[in-house]
């Protein structure tokens, strides 16, 4: 903790004198309260800005004859985004363009005026995809490296990022075993790992929670309240309970379309049951909030 | 950029496949670099020697010989002492006369052979009054006349131009009157077909399209690419890191061969000879001025380029068709059917694009022997010299064109 304090006003002094401009701002450590419990704090750098803006406008993606995307319009602050619908709404469609990672047939994306296909956006993006595979011999430390290389991160730093996000996704003790050797609760934790690597201010997290015991959730749950004060963190999943706490604003979609966008407090009663009367005579949506 | 390089060249050693398909090609380069000093001459079923006491015997002989002109004083020296056996006997090899006095001069012998187009275990030994005999001319002669009737036939064959005859002509001039005699096993070995850069090509290119045509190939499979794409270098950086990645492994592997069959063929024929004019040991028609050793070190460059090429074919063709083995199949379709197939040169222009296939051109015999000029505005060159310039304008385009589809990658369906 002492490190990091130190580690942020040394940032501020350099920024002072105009010398670098500072981007990482936010950052996450693990500290020990005065009982010696570990706990997770985010550091927040008065820099950050405060007023940033994703711009999704008229997003449509369209595949031969299915409509995956249709006409979506949003705008995203600061806060966590939790994004509800059943499976083949078009959830990771939309991510992965919000990724960059898919063209739209039309429409725009933009972070501050940024366009998402550029390496500037890229830069201030975080990602854990649904389904994706990991370098089996690789280990747990490489991976985490390997991710902060891509992310433009230097050597000493990404070292240390580390150590740190391996202790935070209680991964530390397997940091030098193989890939191959960790259970998938493990690996899905080395996937957030490095979605937040680079302290992103765009975190976009398609079924985070897959794999996860119980008590890994509730941390992982705890992180993303954390993150989501200083990023805009879009959490897509179709277990509701997932963002029932964590969520300020409700995003649902079906069949490529967005059915209701507003701010958590503005639903009143119980978000599953909130969430099945919106798709209410589909038996297969609930089936799968049940899930 | 060093550490992702490093990172994707960790990827590819990191597998299993790569070293076993290494080590097994490795181990068929390191066995083919050695061969000359494996195995034993029986005649009739009487133990001669080993292979490696007759290489040094040869060797012996033949350093002692080096140097000497192939005048007339020399060549009548080695027909005489061939004259004392019958070579159509294989029993001459038992002989005293043979060990004692024939065998030293098998070097010079051998070479008068191949220039005549005869082969020293077959043709009877009155090669001197067959020369002689020809138009009356004295044997240093006759061997001048029978080199131009030679070069004239293969011109012929390759219907060269008058502009090209000129400028083979010219190349002529620059030839020294008579060649010298030396001893050039191992050079020899190195140029040729069944032993030399060729063969090295030919294993080191199935290798390369096996392991370093994975690189993007496994980004797709292990589905890491979708994470790969949205990072801030994971585009432009990262496509950048791995050509070089697979570029640099494909120059390892191959400078890796090389030098194994490199030791293996100077431990089993020595060094020496690097200087012999390439007509004593290979082309005896050929006009460049170029010694047996230049010979085998523009072989090298043009096998340290063909890798590269492969190599990056291999990368951009399994990024292109999302398929490691639709792109292995390519390259292993593009060298066997090279290997097999010859195109009449009648096709002038076909078939000399088609000497320029590394596999073709590394064939001394074939491509690097080739004397069709191709001409670039006022600049002559043989094949050995244009090819590596269409190789590099190849790998140049294929390498922006798979950072072209690299960048815009996309990630559909699953």
């Amino acid at each position: 903790m002492h490190l990091l304090r130190w580690y942020a006003a040394f940032a501020y002094i350099r920024n002072r004198q105009g010398k670098q401009t500072i981007k990482m701002v936010c950052r996450i450590c693990l500290t020990r309260n005065r009982q010696g419990k570990q706990t997770i704090k985010v550091v927040h750098n008065t820099e950050r800005e405060e007023n940033m803006e994703l711009v999704i406008d008229r997003l449509t993606k369209q595949y031969k004859n299915k409509i995956a995307v249709d006409r979506i319009s949003l705008r995203f602050a600061q806060g966590i985004y939790g994004l509800l619908g059943a499976n083949g709404a078009g959830k990771t469609t939309l991510m992965r363009m919000l990724c960059g990672i898919l063209n739209p047939t039309s429409g725009t994306i933009a972070f501050d005026g940024i366009d998402v296909a550029t390496e500037e956006y890229r830069s201030e993006l975080g990602y854990l995809p649904q389904d994706f595979g990991y370098y089996p011999e690789f280990t747990g430390k490489d991976f985490l490296m390997y991710m902060a290389a891509l992310k433009g991160i230097g050597k000493r730093e990404a070292a240390r990022r580390t150590e740190e996000l391996l202790e935070i996704v209680s991964l530390k003790e397997a940091a030098k075993k193989k890939i191959k050797t960790y259970s998938g609760g493990m690996k899905q934790r080395l996937g957030i790992a490095q979605a937040i690597i680079n302290d992103p201010k765009i975190l976009i997290l398609d079924e985070p929670t897959a794999g996860l015991d119980p008590k890994e959730r509730v941390r992982f749950r705890n992180m993303i309240a954390e993150l989501g004060k200083d990023s805009i963190v879009i959490l897509s999943t179709h277990i509701v309970s997932d963002v029932e706490h964590i969520a300020d604003y409700i995003l649902m979609m079906n069949q490529g379309k967005l059915t209701f966008q507003g701010k958590r407090e503005e639903i009143t009663d119980d978000l599953e049951a909130f969430y099945l009367r919106e798709f209410g005579e589909n038996e297969d949506v609930y089936e799968d909030a049940c899930l | 950029m060093r550490l992702l390089i490093g990172f994707e060249i960790k990827k590819v050693l990191q597998k299993k496949s790569t070293w076993i398909a290494f080590f097994l090609l490795f181990a068929l380069q390191a066995f083919m670099a050695f061969a000359g000093n494996l195995g034993t001459t029986y005649v009739n079923d009487t133990f001669l020697e080993t292979h490696r006491e007759r290489n040094a015997t040869d060797r012996n002989y033949g350093v002692a010989l080096s140097g000497r002109v192939m005048d007339e004083v020399f060549i009548e020296e080695v027909l005489a002492a061939n004259e004392k056996i019958d070579r159509n006997d294989s029993d001459y090899l038992l002989s005293d006369i043979y060990q004692s006095e024939v065998r030293k001069y098998d070097g010079p012998y051998g070479m008068i052979c191949s220039w005549m187009g005869g082969n020293p275990y077959r043709v009877s030994a009155d090669m001197a009054q067959q020369m002689q005999d020809l138009r009356g001319l004295d044997i240093v002669q006759s061997l001048e006349l029978l080199r131009k009737l030679q070069r004239e036939s293969v011109w012929e064959q390759f219907r060269l131009s008058d502009a090209e005859k000129e400028y083979w002509m010219q190349k002529e001039e620059k030839l020294p009157g008579q060649f010298t005699y030396q001893y050039a096993d191992a050079w020899d070995m190195l140029t040729d077909m069944s032993s030399g850069s060729y063969m090295t090509h030919m294993m080191i290119a199935f290798l390369i399209a096996f392991i370093v045509g994975n690189i993007f190939m496994e980004e797709h499979s292990r589905k890491t690419d979708q994470l790969l794409l949205c990072t801030k270098n994971g585009r432009q950086k990262l496509y950048a890191a791995k050509i070089i990645a697979g570029c640099g492994l494909s120059l390892i592997m191959t400078l890796l061969f090389w030098l194994v069959n490199l030791m293996g063929n100077m431990i089993c024929f020595g060094p020496e000879g690097f200087s012999a004019a390439v007509q004593t040991v290979k082309g005896f028609w050929y006009s460049y001025d170029l010694s047996v050793g230049e010979v085998f070190l523009i072989e090298t460059g043009l096998l340290f380029l063909a890798s590269l090429l492969i190599g990056i074919l291999t990368m951009v063709l399994s990024e292109a068709l999302h398929n490691h083995i639709a792109s292995l199949s390519i390259v292993f379709a593009g060298i066997v059917a090279a290997r097999l197939v010859t195109i009449p040169l009648s096709w002038r222009m076909f078939s000399m694009l088609w000497n320029c296939l590394p596999i073709n051109l590394l064939k001394t015999d074939q491509g690097f022997f080739d004397l069709r000029l191709f001409g670039f505005g006022g600049l002559r060159m043989t094949t050995w010299q244009a090819a590596p310039v269409f190789w590099l304008l190849i790998g140049a385009v294929l390498v922006v064109a798979g950072r072209f589809l690299y960048c815009r990658g996309q990630i559909k369906g699953r």
